[in-house]
């Protein structure tokens, strides 16, 4: 004991602590210290960094190569149109055109039209196949006998009122609406693709077309067939 | 001399002296190996890790989860070019032209010269909002040895007939016909497609339910015997 205390100089007691704060308490202390920007690519092991290691949303567009993002790697039924450009060559409604006035249809042969007014200007757009739908709400009094309505989507026509064998060639769609006796007080008449003209081939360069809707009706007695309200669909194909 | 400078060293080496030279020996030459290899829990943080020391091989497989990536970050480059298929669309929901319904029928019926529905599995489909529906079809079609030439049929697709077997115009959205002169065609299948006029559904205000009924009608210069069978439904939607 005598022998022990005869050493315990303070060198001594110092030289040991310090031997202890390093072999024990050291490794723990060289690590909460690290310097920063001192773990490089070298120091970090392979796979090491997991999911739980990365940040949200830390993953921008530059981390990811390009090309990395396969079908694989997006989830089933994820992706809606809001995701694809308006350049996708797909078919969908490009225009809507519409109209709201009541405008009254009298009753009488021939091909004598009421144009009903819709803003129908419109642009196709150059390597578009433009096809055209559309629709007329007619309400048909009681005094109207065996109601027929035709209506016709025209492009670009020569003279609407007064449709005639030169302006087939304009005519893009086509709907009917024909009843014996009067039993519907209401009806909506749709207009599809015209046989043979009901769209419009990809022009080479933009193309400003005029759409107008032209409507007659035809009782067999009485009158009182009334459009409420109407609308055309542009259905572009790429 | 070895002697000499042993016996000159000697006294110095006292505990104290032994111990601090091993403590700077071990500090010095592994203290920092063994430290690295010793680093605590989660003490490698955002600061202490070098720009791009994150390189593709450290990335553990399947690692980069959706909420790793930010919103937007996938963008055309990123994306394998020709990789996406419709199953990762949503096309359901989609405001391009696709298939919102089809339906088809096995049984054969017979065809006379009044209209005679062609049994469809299912009849009935939802036209959504803001949709405008285009109506497609085919069915087989088949002359007995009976029916003599000249032959036709011609098929209708009906939209919320409210009389299947005396359809208007107003109820047809879709037509096909088959014509045979000779009496040489036994069997065909016939196409269905937009009908002359109001051969589209336009688009409605509100989710509507439509009834669809496949009709044919047929007729032989003398005899009888023609048949329907396996028809197929279709329709198309586009906003």
């Amino acid at each position: 004991m005598q022998r022990i205390r005869s050493h315990l100089t303070y060198a001594n007691v110092m030289a040991t602590l310090a031997a202890f704060v390093v072999l024990i308490g050291g490794t723990a202390y060289a690590a909460n210290q690290l310097a920063k920007n001192s773990i490089g690519k070298k120091q970090l092991k392979a796979k090491s960094v997991t999911t739980a290691k990365i940040k949200k949303n830390a993953v921008t567009t530059g981390k990811i190569k390009g090309n990395a993002v396969t079908a694989a790697k997006v989830r089933a039924a994820s992706l809606t149109d809001a995701e694809l450009s308006g350049a996708v060559p797909f078919t969908r409604v490009v225009e809507e055109l519409r109209g709201s006035t009541t405008v009254a249809l009298p009753s009488e042969p021939g091909m004598k039209f009421t144009i009903y007014p819709i803003s129908g200007a419109y642009t196709q757009e150059a390597g578009r196949t433009d096809l055209y739908v559309g629709y007329a709400d007619v309400t048909i009094a009681p005094a109207c006998t065996d109601p027929q309505v035709l209506a016709f989507l025209t492009i670009d026509p020569t003279n609407p009122g007064e449709l005639s064998m030169l302006d087939i060639g304009s005519i893009a769609g086509i709907g009917i609406f024909q009843e014996t006796g009067n039993i519907s007080t209401s009806a909506r008449i749709n207009i599809g693709p015209f046989p043979g003209g009901g769209s419009r081939f990809a022009p080479t360069g933009p193309t400003s077309r005029n759409l107008v809707l032209a409507v007659k009706s035809v009782c067999s007695a009485g009158d009182g067939v009334t459009v409420t309200d109407a609308g055309i669909d542009v259905i572009g194909i790429k | 001399m070895i002697t000499r400078l042993a016996s000159a060293i000697r006294p110095r080496l006292t505990y104290a002296t032994v111990v601090a030279s091993l403590t700077a020996f071990v500090v010095l030459a592994g203290g920092a190996a063994i430290a690295a290899k010793q680093l605590a829990k989660n003490s490698v943080g955002a600061k202490q890790l070098k720009k791009s020391a994150v390189t593709t091989a450290k990335i553990k497989k399947n690692a980069v989860t959706t909420a790793k990536i930010r919103n937007g970050a996938v963008t055309s480059a990123k994306v394998k070019d020709g990789s996406l298929g419709a199953a990762a669309f949503q096309v359901a929901g989609s405001a391009y032209s696709h298939i919102v319904f089809s339906t088809a029928g096995a049984g054969a019926v017979a065809v006379g010269e009044s209209a005679t529905a062609v049994p469809l599995a299912s009849s009935t489909y939802t036209q959504r909002a803001g949709e405008n529906d285009f109506f497609y079809g085919a069915a087989d079609v088949a002359f007995g040895p009976t029916c003599e030439a000249e032959r036709e049929v011609t098929l209708y697709l009906l939209v919320d007939a409210p009389n299947p077997a005396a359809p208007t115009i107003a109820d047809i959205v879709a037509g096909g016909s088959f014509r045979d002169q000779k009496g040489d065609v036994p069997s065909k299948r016939v196409s269905l497609g937009p009908f002359e006029a109001n051969s589209v559904r336009f688009e409605p205000d509100v989710d509507t339910p439509h009834t669809l009924t496949l009709v044919a009608l047929g007729d032989c210069k003398s005899g009888s015997g023609i048949t329907a069978s396996n028809p197929t439904v279709v329709v198309t939607g586009v906003r």
